[in-house]
């Protein structure tokens, strides 16, 4: 098995085989038109914050009355799933301050939802941005959520978010006491960890206060709305997350070979803020989500066929993790079009 | 060329708030026009990871890395959004009779790349 450690041994390998913040495949889109689409921002991106809030306070309010009923495990698993899977794409979309003009509302709304998501916001910044600069590069990327080979516990404990929770957890506690672990280290600078370490404070008091909260009044019921969300809600975003990158190539300077786009319908999109064209993503970062279908209708006569649904992604995904774990060189095959191979 | 100035480009080849790539000799550099009107020239290299600028955008008077959305401020090259932390290099630029010209003692001693 190879050493996914990050600054690990594979790190030097990586190094010298050029795949280190390397240059990347881009296909051809006129400058005119992509600079529409990165900076024209519309009123989507409010519009949709607005009504994801109202959707968390609806089914939080349902499942406050619900609770002691048959009722509370579908309010429960809504809240929960908006809570624990879909902040996952606010994180993300306002981390990459795309959603709106000025840095600072979308560094707010980054915050909040790095807590839903149970992410210290300031390392994950750092550690995504090493995952923009070296896709799924081992050694390199931090965020390769699928190490070859996937044992099936890991791939069913990450539906519950356990393995992220822990890990996390751990990455907290030793923020805290100002030693963070090597691979933090490795793609975080040094001057932003005193910042990791107010965050990790930060969550911890949240958590404790929920925690003596619940001991007060005898009842987990406010960790069920503070806190446990990040995990019993992650199962979506687990279903989505699978769709991105696992089974694809490793250490590859193109994101044609090793991210998927996948279709999907107006509801999922809408949860999951059009992450779906997440090879379109990964190439044009700059592109906020809303105009990542246009992006798409530009350029996908020089990307590999989309997904068509989110089945079919998982079919090809779990089928090479499966085939992965008898020859750990597999990936899946991807069909490059002809003219932009 | 006069007192170390050279023409890089005429104003009309910059749209407003776009930027286009120029060589002055063995230097590659960007000229960002804001959207109040001002012509300003830059080192072309993000100073957080190996990137181009010159395939970066403009919104307002920031500029914006195309690798990791980091932000610049184009009249004084200050990083204004992580993962830019260190200052572009900035270069003194006047308009001439239509002539964007830069003078390429830089203005500033930043610009040099994150370790
Ligand atoms: S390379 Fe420019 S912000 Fe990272």
């Amino acid at each position: 098995m190879r050493d996914y450690t990050v600054g690990g041994s594979e790190e030097a390998l990586a190094q010298a085989n050029g795949l280190v913040d390397a240059d990347w495949y881009r296909p051809h889109v006129d400058r005119s038109v992509l600079k529409t689409l990165v900076t024209s921002r519309s009123r989507i991106p409010v519009i949709h914050l607005a009504i994801w809030v109202v959707l968390l306070v609806v089914t939080g309010w349902w499942a406050n009355t619900a609770w002691g009923s048959a009722w509370a495990l579908p309010a429960f698993l809504a809240y929960g799933t908006l809570y624990g899977s879909t902040s996952d794409a606010r994180w993300h979309e306002f981390g990459h301050r795309t959603a709106f003009r000025r840095a600072w509302t979308n560094d707010v709304v980054y915050s909040v939802a790095s807590f839903m998501t149970f992410r210290e916001p300031e390392s994950w910044r750092w550690s995504h941005a090493r995952h923009h600069s070296d896709t799924i590069v081992v050694g390199r990327d931090p965020e390769i959520a699928f190490p070859r080979p996937t044992s099936r516990l890991r791939v069913f404990a990450e539906f519950f978010g356990l393995l992220s929770a822990r890990n996390e957890l751990v990455k907290i506690a030793r923020n805290m006491v100002g030693r963070p672990a090597a691979p933090q280290r490795n793609y975080q600078p040094a001057d932003t960890l005193r910042k990791s370490q107010m965050w990790s404070w930060v969550f911890f008091l949240i958590l404790v206060f929920v925690a003596v909260w619940c001991a007060m009044i005898g009842s987990v019921k406010p960790a069920m709305f503070i806190g446990f969300p990040s995990v019993y809600g992650k199962w979506l975003l687990m279903a989505y997350g699978i769709t991105q990158h696992a089974g694809l190539s490793e250490d590859v300077l193109d994101h044609r070979m090793n991210t998927r786009t996948v279709h999907m319908n107006a509801i999922h999109r809408f949860l999951y803020l059009n992450m779906n064209y997440h090879l379109e993503h990964h190439i044009f970062p700059n592109v906020p989500y809303d105009a990542l279908p246009r992006l798409h209708e530009l350029v996908k006569d020089q990307l590999p066929p989309a997904h068509r649904t989110i089945r079919d992604a998982w079919r090809e995904a779990f089928d090479a993790m499966a085939r992965q774990r008898a020859d750990q060189s597999y990936s899946a095959t991807v069909h490059l079009p002809r003219s932009a191979a | 060329m006069s007192d170390g100035w050279v023409t890089v480009c005429k104003t009309g080849d910059v749209g407003r708030e776009d930027l286009i790539q120029v060589e002055v000799g063995d230097t590659t550099l960007i000229v960002v026009h804001t959207k109040d009107g001002r012509m300003c020239a830059l080192a072309s290299e993000c100073t957080h990871g190996r990137a181009n600028l010159a395939d970066g955008f403009v919104h307002g008077s920031t500029i914006e890395c195309p690798k990791h959305n980091g932000r610049f401020d184009a009249i004084t090259g200050a990083p204004r959004a992580t993962p830019a932390r260190i200052a572009l290099e900035v270069f003194e630029t006047q308009v001439m009779g239509g002539d964007v010209q830069v003078r390429l003692q830089g203005q500033s001693s930043h610009g040099r790349r994150e370790a």
